[in-house]
């Protein structure tokens, strides 16, 4: 159990990638990134942002292509993950910036409504409008393994934070190509948007989603498996609880702050997730009888 | 040797692109990064091209009309300062400066007083009125000419004057805001002003610069 809390990123992430293709995957995340710092450092901020907002959501794209994630029914589950995820993104950026207190109201009225409602309202609820997409995927056959809850988890995660990043920052993209600022807190915050809050909201959104999938679709026995964590009563307010609380970092800490306060969030998020996983690989070896032990079952004895 | 139950043969099969998915990502990436450029380059603002000293530089900028000009005073450096009470409101005050909240045909802005001992110079003023400034972060010396503060000062007296950009950030994003900032040194006291707002309701043609300069230029010193 203990292996199972090492956070490993892309296996946690794109749990049916086969091992050999994880090094291209991260090859690619690192380039990503790099392309990311690169462009912050040239002072192209606005393209920058865009550029990190979208890093993960193509990464995920890829993957949901690359392993055939949604069989025969593509359009619409897409529709519903990453499609929702982008609408629901869009309509938390543009109520983020209509609640969003002014830099001028910060100084001059203090940062409680800040604090409140960015940091811990929006957040919160934004995650559980999110799950709503995957939520309707819920009642079909088709995407009955837990696996499947944990890919619409994450790909609606993903393509949420992106769209939402975007959305908040339209004022930026219309400030020109070079708008001025400091690099290196511009880059501590593009790690921020584009992977470290990302990360903590596509890991919530996965197991809250897998903790559904277990308990409404797995076989009675595994839905036991993972304990408290694996009902939904628990690990939905939890996962909530997990993304308000990373988000609500920002209002009181540094750039660089931040990106450390998110690091541990996205530590815990992925150890979650990879316990949720492992109980979905278990289920789908049961399921065809080609090994392992179903979840939750009580070891045999040795004979 | 992986932790994780073996996957089951009848699960999706993966990896079907194998190495080209670093390809097929660098593609796809590039592509979006080039869109974006030209997303920027399209809706980009029109540069301004800074005044030439002596030539004429357009109309003057609007001045919102002064209904009711009320007097605030600084009880530790003596000096005082007038707004119009229609459009500024005090925020936050202490006994050596004011935060005046500013709300003039819907854009918002803070302007800042603040009074500091003779042994502070104009340029340390500003530099430790800015650095207090909470909720901006990525802050930066603005270094576009034509937001260059020419002959700046407060109350009528030369000194410095400095502008900068930043971001007003949240979990959600960031907006960008100016800060333009003033300061000047009559012999026993300086005094800085600091105004701040959103980039796109600021500006020398701005209605918020027009009423923090008229507050710049109430300043008496020895009210």
């Amino acid at each position: 159990m203990a292996v199972l809390l090492r956070p490993r990123l892309i296996s946690a992430l794109f749990p049916r990638l086969p091992r050999d293709s994880h090094p291209s995957y991260w090859l690619a995340l690192g380039l990503g990134s790099a392309a990311v710092v690169v462009l912050a450092a040239l002072r192209l901020f606005p393209v920058a942002l865009i550029a990190a907002a979208l890093l993960l959501p193509v990464l995920v794209a890829l993957y949901l292509v690359d392993v055939n994630a949604y069989g025969d029914e593509p359009v619409w589950a897409l529709a519903l993950t990453m499609g929702w995820g982008a609408v629901a993104g869009v309509g938390f950026g543009l109520l983020a910036l209509a609640v969003a207190p002014s830099a001028a109201s910060v100084i001059v009225n203090g940062t409680s409504q800040y604090v409140l409602v960015q940091g811990l309202v929006l957040p919160f609820c934004g995650f559980f409008v999110l799950l709503l997409g995957p939520l309707v995927l819920l009642r079909y056959q088709h995407f009955n393994a837990v696996l499947d809850g944990v890919t619409f988890g994450a790909s609606t995660g993903a393509a949420f934070s992106g769209a939402q990043a975007i959305t908040y920052s339209a004022h930026l993209i219309g400030a020109g190509l070079r708008p001025g600022g400091a690099v290196l807190p511009w880059v501590w915050r593009l790690v921020s948007i584009g992977l470290g809050m990302p990360i903590v909201i596509m890991g919530a959104a996965a197991a809250a989603c897998a903790a559904l999938w277990l308990r409404y679709r797995a076989p009675v026995r595994d839905a036991e498996a993972l304990g408290a964590l694996g009902h939904p009563a628990v690990a939905l307010p939890l996962a909530g609880l997990l993304v308000a609380g990373a988000a609500v970092g920002e209002t009181f800490l540094s750039a660089g702050g931040w990106v450390v306060w998110l690091a541990v969030f996205d530590l815990v998020a992925i150890s979650l997730l990879r316990q949720t996983i492992h109980v979905g690989l278990l289920e789908e070896s049961a399921a065809t009888g080609t090994g392992g032990s179903p979840p939750g079952s009580v070891p045999e004895a040795p004979s | 040797m992986s932790i994780f139950a073996e996957r089951a043969s009848g699960a999706p099969s993966g990896g079907g692109l194998g190495r080209l998915v670093v390809h097929v990502f660098g593609f796809l990436f590039l592509l979006l990064i080039g869109f974006s450029i030209l997303t920027n380059f399209l809706v980009a603002p029109v540069v301004v091209v800074p005044c030439t000293s002596g030539q004429p530089c357009g109309a003057p900028p609007t001045v919102p009309a002064v209904i009711r000009e009320t007097a605030w005073r600084s009880s530790r450096y003596g000096f005082t300062l007038e707004y119009p009470a229609s459009v500024v409101k005090v925020s936050q005050q202490t006994p050596s400066g004011v935060v005046l909240a500013v709300d003039v045909g819907g854009k918002n802005g803070a302007v800042t007083v603040q009074g500091f001992g003779a042994g502070t110079t104009p340029a340390q003023a500003i530099s430790e009125q800015v650095r207090g400034l909470s909720g901006v972060s990525q802050l930066a010396a603005d270094t576009n000419p034509a937001h260059e503060l020419l002959g700046a000062g407060v109350g009528y007296l030369g000194g410095a004057g400095r502008t900068y950009v930043g971001d007003a950030t949240s979990p959600q994003g960031s907006e960008p805001v100016s800060i333009a900032s003033q300061a000047a040194l009559d012999g026993q006291v300086t005094v800085s002003v600091t105004v701040v707002g959103a980039t796109s309701d600021s500006g020398y043609r701005s209605d918020l610069y027009a009423v923090a300069d008229l507050i710049v230029n109430s300043v008496q010193w020895h009210g």
